[in-house]
């Protein structure tokens, strides 16, 4: 029989309503709209945050958003973490960051490598640019961090962070807080693509192109007493040894995982975000499954066939919005028309938000 | 002798409608013979319209010899925008000739970013090598109306030339950058 997962699905919609009990854990995922945020409540108030999404309607950072409707303050935020430098991770990054003051902030090597800063030095650097980008956001980031003298914690392959504020609740349950990756190639990986994308002298300038694969982009493994949690960023798969789900799947040398019993599914849950081994070694045997899709144009990730792939491996699989690309505003009919007229498709690229919240009663 | 407007009108008629002809004529005509008063001028404008209509239903090559003659202005037509945004090319598909790109619309600020895909015929030949990801364009829907009222519905890609990075806002950039990898401190 399988296992039941500690976790249930309380609320999928806007009415947040209170917040968690001291004694219960609580994991919400915001996406997609600008962005994919998790926010896990750990006890006695003590939250952490994965990533930022932008909320629709305000353009605010959506984790923060969701902790004022519940009527708690960013100091409940012990750590935040930035998983990768992309865009639809990090808007609103750095409203977060300066407002969860007293929180440590986790992330790669990757962030203050001198190929990235300057990457982002250049881009904002660039005066004919319009609107914020997510160059923007790292560069206010590290601004603050340079002006305040607030440090890093870097995730590394296979590291336990301390965090104390996650010690001593009144659950009496140890947490374990661990970064799964980035392995060392990815964090070259992405150090050669921001080294073959920066600015050169005299060279055309060009918006920054988007960054195809996700490097560096780490896994967290969070084990609060029996109940364990596996939030899986964007980490894909690409069949190599030293990188993706191959290289977490080794780099646990042979012991066997502690299993999750939650998953925040991989990459939007998509084919190359998928490793059956990862189900098969790391969660319980039928886990709760959570994922914000990923839309971009007329794509939509997960595909039907990553869809029917994760119904078939989860107890329960949710996903915060439909797999919809929404339709255009409406515009005066003869310029849809010439809209129809002159391109070969024509969307909405920012899909609808949504929101999903697990909580697991007392532990 | 004839008015300029009756002469106008008769061609007109025997152009079976051809407005161009009789609004180039319209000002021109009037103009080179207020101006030059010169003998094909004269006979033109002189010719009784009536005979011209049924004498020859084509056009007289005398006339077309005025048109000639006339000072050469482009027709007068103008340009409504009604819809513009600015793109970033997002991906080239050569096989299919197209390419796709990231919408902000400048005319409704606040609109979700739209996508599009367009094709790279619709691109004038000399902005083509300049479609590249990350590059930039504007994208302009609108109305333009001739001279003579006709309104068509166009639609406009043209690609920014955007100046070059120089070395000095490299340096700047770079010892901004400097500052921040060498000063953030990490455990």
């Amino acid at each position: 029989m399988p296992e039941r997962s500690a976790f249930q699905v309380v609320s999928a919609a806007n009415k947040y309503g209170t917040g968690p009990h001291a004694q219960t854990l609580e994991v919400t995922l915001i996406g997609p709209g600008f962005g994919e945020s998790v926010l896990v409540h750990v006890g006695d108030g003590c939250w952490f945050v994965v990533d930022s999404a932008q909320e629709d309607r305000s353009g605010r950072s959506a984790p923060l958003v969701y902790l004022e409707h519940l009527g708690i303050k960013a100091d409940a935020l012990k750590a935040v973490v930035i998983s990768h430098y992309d865009d639809d991770h990090i808007r609103g990054l750095a409203e977060l960051v300066k407002s969860a003051a007293d929180a440590k902030v986790i992330t790669s090597t990757a962030f203050t490598s001198s190929d990235f800063t300057r990457l982002v030095a250049n881009v904002v650097e660039d005066k004919t640019r319009r609107g914020r980008t997510g160059a923007d956001e790292a560069n206010e980031v590290l601004n603050h961090l340079l002006d305040t003298g607030r440090g890093l914690t870097w995730a590394l392959s296979q590291r336990s962070i301390n965090l104390e504020a996650f010690q001593n609740l009144s659950h009496g349950q140890t947490v374990r807080f661990s970064t799964l990756t980035p392995s060392d190639a990815e964090v070259t990986n992405f150090m050669s693509w921001a080294a073959s994308v920066m600015p050169k002298a005299g060279a055309a300038r060009r918006r920054l192109p988007k960054r195809e694969r996700n490097d560096v982009s780490f896994v967290l493994l969070v084990e609060i007493g029996p109940v364990n949690i596996l939030l899986g960023a964007d980490l894909e798969e690409e069949d190599r040894a030293e990188t993706g789900w191959t290289a977490v799947l080794a780099s646990r040398a042979g012991q066997p995982w502690p299993r999750s019993s939650l998953y925040k599914v991989a990459h939007h849950g998509s084919e190359t975000g998928h490793h059956d081994h990862v189900w098969q070694e790391m969660l319980t045997t039928k886990p709760v499954a959570l994922l914000a899709p990923w839309m971009n144009g007329g794509k939509i990730v997960p595909d039907i066939n990553a869809r029917r792939k994760i119904i078939s491996l989860a107890s329960e699989a949710y996903t915060t919005t439909t797999a919809r690309i929404p339709k255009p505003p409406r515009r005066e009919r003869a310029i849809e028309k010439t809209i129809a007229r002159n391109t070969k498709t024509f969307r909405t690229a920012e899909p609808v938000q949504g929101l999903l919240r697990a909580r697991a009663g007392r532990i | 002798m004839p008015t300029s407007s009756a002469f106008r009108s008769q061609i007109v008629s025997d152009r079976g409608g051809s407005e161009y002809v009789s609004r180039f004529l319209n000002s021109e005509v009037k103009m080179a013979l207020d101006r030059e008063r010169s003998q094909k001028f004269t006979w033109a404008a002189s010719t009784p319209a009536s005979a011209m209509a049924t004498a020859n239903p084509d056009p007289q090559p005398e006339i077309l010899s005025i048109t000639l003659k006339a000072p050469i202005r482009q027709p007068q037509s103008r340009f409504l925008p009604q819809n513009e945004w600015e793109g970033v090319v997002d991906k080239i598909d050569l096989d299919d000739a197209s390419f796709s790109a990231r919408l902000d619309d400048l005319t409704n600020p606040g609109t979700p970013q739209e996508y599009a895909e367009f094709y790279l015929d619709d691109v004038r030949q000399d902005d083509r090598p300049l479609v590249q990801v990350g590059a930039v364009f504007r994208w302009v829907i609108g109305k333009r109306e001739d001279q003579f009222g006709t309104i068509e519905r166009t639609s406009k890609i043209v690609f920014r030339r955007l100046p070059a990075y120089s070395l000095a806002d490299i340096e700047k950039a770079n010892a901004r950058a400097e500052r921040l990898s060498s000063g953030i401190r990490g455990e």
